[in-house]
């Protein structure tokens, strides 16, 4: 049932990066807000006209070739500044006091003994921050009164070097009353005890429900019938910049940051709007940002720390966490236990299916999303899908390259490996049987679908068909072979909010793309350099693309969500179309002016661009240079593009993964020999950063399926391993060689994004953990239902298999 | 010490920084340079004395020289500073990054005397007298030397805080190893953690740096 959205709302919406940001990161949740914001900005934006539209090139020059990425220069000759690295003149340290515990409240704290160290020039607490709601549930201010998880910001310490700031720190008495602390998400919602934070409030939150046709009765018809539960563990995102803001005030009303953020435009309304200031009087600037995974978006604790110790002092303020101040106060991947039952005929066809999630939200509401890929992979008529969240005393929990998706492949693609053998199918062929195309849900196609193609590629490349074999079927002395592989659909990369850009060609000829799509890794800005070059003709060494300060760009979204492509370089896109329509317009009034211009009474149908020139389309010698174009304008031309999804179109990215494994029987240590990701990414802007991104994040996922995961000590609820020491990141070492770690990447044109891309940040995330669990059910006959798969589940399975207990 | 001890085996990452990091260096550095900012103390356990001082970095310490990039510096060494700490905080020299300040991420990375070397868990005052390299060391003339045009010809840089500590692991490994296995290369850059890549284009570039190519 599609909700009806006011006009108002709408509007707000549009104007709201912070909803923007949510919507980004939840797409499937804010679908209908999506749609409205997307067809509102088409009811009240005109048209893209028809001769605008013909400047599309035909023949592509850089657009699906490998372009060696602007960004990179900097960072390879250390001259890149990220917001830890930003010294500024009279600039103050800061450090955090951070909760030791899940949930208490501070019943007195004294400041004293830290003000009163030489070189403390400003402290922190509950009692002089803004009493402002960052979120409301539970209350969330920049430092509060209740802790509502172990490691949150309670105190904040300026002086005038890190040493003495931290020492300032260590002296505050803080006198704690400790709170019941909520660390079971099953026995809280089975005790009922959904009001333990607040009278009157729940901590739990029905998210989206799914329902077709009868489950019931199908499934009481259906011939081979399995369930099973699947659970995955907390996970740090762990970029490798801890998250970091400098701030400068200029005056009582005029403010001047540099900070990690995914989203510079979301954390200058932020700060616009916690300071009561016009946004223009706020700028922010985000050169580089060392990863953020999901975890850095818009503003974040240690922007409004920075920004309020260097309104106490008058002075910049460097605020950067410290890694364990990371690993427990930076947003988390939620743990999920996630229950499917599914009921297949006689012949394997998947007859009824249903699912009912329950995510840790830990502290602060933050949502749950691991339906998209179990709505989408396979067709089935009958279902029923629901999602819980539950809000709980653990760290608080955030998108992390993608939200849910991955915990939902992981108990999909385990549960259809199971469901495969049941049904006495290869799981290859059981999946192919079964998969849809279809947007189920809507009851139309995908806008492009490459699931199919991302199946028969990955398993042709793995060679699926010679190495698959019955499950422990494989293994000589105490080393045992086995293959397995994942199938996804994906929320992500593929919806679009609403866009603008702009676009600038020079009176030398040379194109800036500069907008404000943070850059924290995935080389968006050579990305929006492409596109913007390849659609008004000029060479890329003339391009460039800037991407670094709200005051000189407009807002072009956040880098989440996997939309930068998508919804950035579709307004781009636009924006360079207008541009050339500009040009050609000019260009066709300038011919025969002058006797250095051969067009000759050119009309711009006649006309097009490319190296840096317009020409007859009939005569490629006939041209002029662009930047005599631009000259004859008297300014530089600007081309203004915006972007907006037609109503009723339905989108999605889809991937596969296959893996080949060795386990040691012995030892229970896993070895992956190989990994072929296949991602359905539409049309590969740029094929580096398209094989940087798969590559990453089947990285990210070899994490979650073989070694990562946040321990939270049971009694306290306090993560114990929140530092790279102990919580074991994947190394060199744990990833199949070079020509073993290898992608397949799959181009159904997609007719939205630009030149048919979607997004490709986040997808190759989820196929590897299943696809890995997978593979060691097919080495040793062990299924392990609980990610990681670590050695010690491993050897437990193996063991039972001896007593004859089955794996 | 450090590199080699770490690359020998598997797990060497998490067992040897327990112990040869933290040795390397002596327990000061880790008081000094490590403090934790995430201890708070509890209800009953905040009685220390705190001795007021002057503020670090006030013109305290005695007189160092050492070697930076080719050149000789001499400068004022607060006794509990970093390497890179100084090279940061001190020299200007942000290239060098701080992504754990605790041994365990391998993104401060420098060369020392040909070692690579942790440096935020190196006291700056051990450097006295050494020569320390830092990836601002690595172009000359605003020219990328051979193993940074690799890593830009390969895509080995993402959103690049871990770079400047993988090209210094590297560039101890080939003036070691000029002409490294793949295996090697893995070996030694096992101690530099990566959230973005996967590695796998940080290896090949190496590779290509040293002439040869990744086997396919």
């Amino acid at each position: 049932m599609k909700k009806q959205i006011a006009q108002k709302r709408i509007l707000e919406m549009l104007d709201d990066p912070d909803f923007q940001l949510l919507a980004a990161e939840y797409p499937d949740v804010y679908a209908d807000e999506i749609d409205a914001m997307n067809e509102y900005v088409r009811s009240v934006t005109p048209a893209v006209p028809e001769h605008v539209l013909a400047g599309m090139p035909t023949a592509l020059k850089f657009v699906g070739t490998k372009v060696k990425r602007i960004e990179d220069p900097a960072r390879i000759t250390g001259q890149a500044v990220y917001a830890s690295d930003v010294r500024l003149p009279n600039m103050l340290h800061a450090a955090i006091l951070r909760s030791p515990h899940a949930h208490a409240i501070i019943e007195s704290i004294d400041t004293s003994a830290a003000e009163a160290l030489p070189g403390v020039r400003a402290v922190l607490t509950y009692k002089n921050a803004p009493d402002v709601k960052l979120t409301n549930e539970p209350v969330k201010l920049v430092v509060n009164k209740e802790a509502h998880f172990a490691g949150e910001e309670i105190a904040a310490v300026a002086a005038e070097d890190m040493h003495t700031a931290l020492e300032g720190v260590r002296a505050i008495k803080v006198q704690w009353k400790v709170l019941p602390s909520i660390t079971d998400l099953e026995a809280t919602m089975a005790a009922g005890a959904t009001e333990l934070l607040a009278p009157g409030k729940k901590n739990s939150t029905v998210g989206n429900a799914v329902k077709r046709g009868n489950f019931d009765s199908a499934f009481a018809s259906a011939a081979i019938k399995h369930e099973g539960t699947f659970t995955t563990s907390t996970l740090q995102h762990a970029p490798m910049e801890p998250h970091a803001t400098v701030a400068r005030w200029e005056g009582p009303d005029r403010l001047v940051m540099w900070s990690s953020s995914q989203y510079m435009s979301s954390l200058r309304s932020s700060m616009a709007s916690y300071f009561g200031m016009p946004r223009s009087h706020v700028r922010v600037q985000v050169e580089n940002v060392g990863g953020g995974f999901g975890s850095k978006g818009g503003a974040q604790r240690d922007s409004y720390i920075a920004a309020l110790l260097a309104k106490m002092t008058q002075r910049p303020v460097r605020v950067a966490f410290d890694r364990p101040g990371n690993f427990k106060a930076s947003v988390h991947r939620y743990a999920e236990i996630m229950r499917l039952k599914a009921g297949l005929s006689a012949d394997g066809t998947l007859k009824a299916y249903s699912a009912a999630t329950l995510g840790d939200g830990g502290a602060y509401k933050g949502g749950t999303s691991a339906l998209p890929p179990i709505q989408r992979v396979y067709s089935v008529k009958d279902a029923i899908f629901q999602e819980t969240n539950v809000i709980s005393n653990r760290g608080p929990s955030g998108p992390q390259r993608c939200v849910g998706d991955p915990q939902g492949t992981w108990a999909q693609e385990i549960f259809f490996d199971e469901l495969a053998e049941k049904a006495g199918m290869d799981p290859l062929a059981f999946r192919l049987k079964n998969v849809s195309t279809m947007d189920q849900d809507n009851n139309r196609k995908w806008n492009s679908c490459g699931l199919v193609e991302c199946a028969e590629k990955g398993a042709a490349a793995i060679g699926w068909k010679q190495k698959w074999h019955k499950p422990g079927a494989k293994i000589a002395g105490t080393k045992a072979h086995g293959i397995g592989m994942a199938l996804h659909a994906c929320g992500h990369g593929s919806m679009s909010l609403p866009m603008a850009q702009v676009v600038r060609l020079d009176r030398d000829g040379a194109l800036d793309a500069n907008n404000s799509l943070t850059e924290i890794g995935g080389g968006q800005a050579t990305a929006m350099m492409i596109i913007a070059a390849e659609t008004v003709g000029v060479d890329l060494k003339v391009a460039s693309a800037g991407w670094n300060d709200t005051s000189f760009t407009p807002d072009s979204g956040v880098t989440a969500g996997s939309r930068g492509t998508i919804s950035a370089g579709s307004a781009m896109l636009n924006a360079a179309l207008d541009l050339k329509a500009q040009i050609l317009e000019k260009a066709s009034t300038m011919a025969g002016t002058d006797k250095k211009l051969l067009l000759g009474g050119a009309k711009p149908a006649d006309l097009d661009t490319g190296g840096g020139f317009v020409f007859m389309k009939a005569d490629a010698s006939k041209k002029i240079a662009l930047a005599d174009v631009a000259t004859a304008t008297g300014s530089p031309m600007i081309g203004r593009g915006t972007h907006s999804v037609p109503p009723g179109t339905s989108m999605s990215t889809f991937a596969a993964g296959f893996a080949e494994v060795e386990v040691d029987t012995d030892t229970g240590e896993v070895t992956l020999l190989r990994y072929v990701a296949t991602d359905d990414v539409g049309k590969a802007v740029n094929v580096l950063g398209v094989e940087q991104q798969i590559e990453g994040g089947a990285s990210m996922g070899i994490g979650m399926a073989l070694h990562e995961e946040l321990t939270w000590d049971g009694p306290s609820n306090f993560p114990v391993n929140a530092n790279w020491e102990n919580y074991a990141m994947p190394t060199t070492l744990d990833h199949p060689k070079w020509a073993d770690f290898t992608n397949v990447i799959v181009e159904p044109i997609d007719a939205i994004g630009p030149y048919g891309a979607k997004g490709i940040g986040e997808p190759p995330t989820s196929p590897p953990p299943p696809a890995i669990a997978n593979a060691i059910y097919n080495a040793i006959g062990v299924r392990i239902y609980d990610a990681p798969v670590t050695r010690d589940k491993i050897l437990a399975g193996l063991a039972r298999i001896k007593r004859g207990q089955g794996g | 010490m450090a590199r080699t001890k770490r690359a020998t085996s598997r797990i060497s990452r998490r067992t040897f920084l327990k112990g040869a990091g933290v040795t390397a260096v002596g327990a000061a550095a880790v008081a000094a340079a490590c403090a934790p900012t995430n201890v708070a103390p509890s209800a009953t356990t905040t009685q220390q004395q705190i001795a007021p001082r002057t503020p670090a970095g006030a013109g305290v310490g005695s007189l160092t020289k050492l070697t930076v990039n080719s050149t000789v510096i001499e400068t004022g060494i607060d006794p509990r500073w970093s390497l890179a700490e100084l090279l940061r905080d001190h020299l200007g020299l942000t290239g060098t990054k701080i992504g754990c300040n605790r041994s365990e991420c391998g993104a401060c990375t420098v060369v020392v005397d040909g070692r690579a070397i942790l440096s935020c868990t190196m006291l700056a005052s051990d450097a006295a007298g050494k020569s320390v390299t830092t990836v601002e060391g690595l172009a000359t003339g605003g020219k990328l030397n051979g193993l940074q045009q690799a890593f830009w010809e390969a895509g080995a840089a993402q959103c690049g805080f871990c770079t400047p500590g993988m090209l210094m692991s590297s560039t101890a490994l080939l003036a070691a190893t000029p002409k490294p296995t793949e295996d090697e290369v893995r070996r030694a850059l096992s101690g530099n953690l990566c959230r973005c890549t996967g590695y796998r284009k940080i290896v090949e570039a190496v590779l290509v740096a040293s002439g040869q190519a990744p086997k396919a």
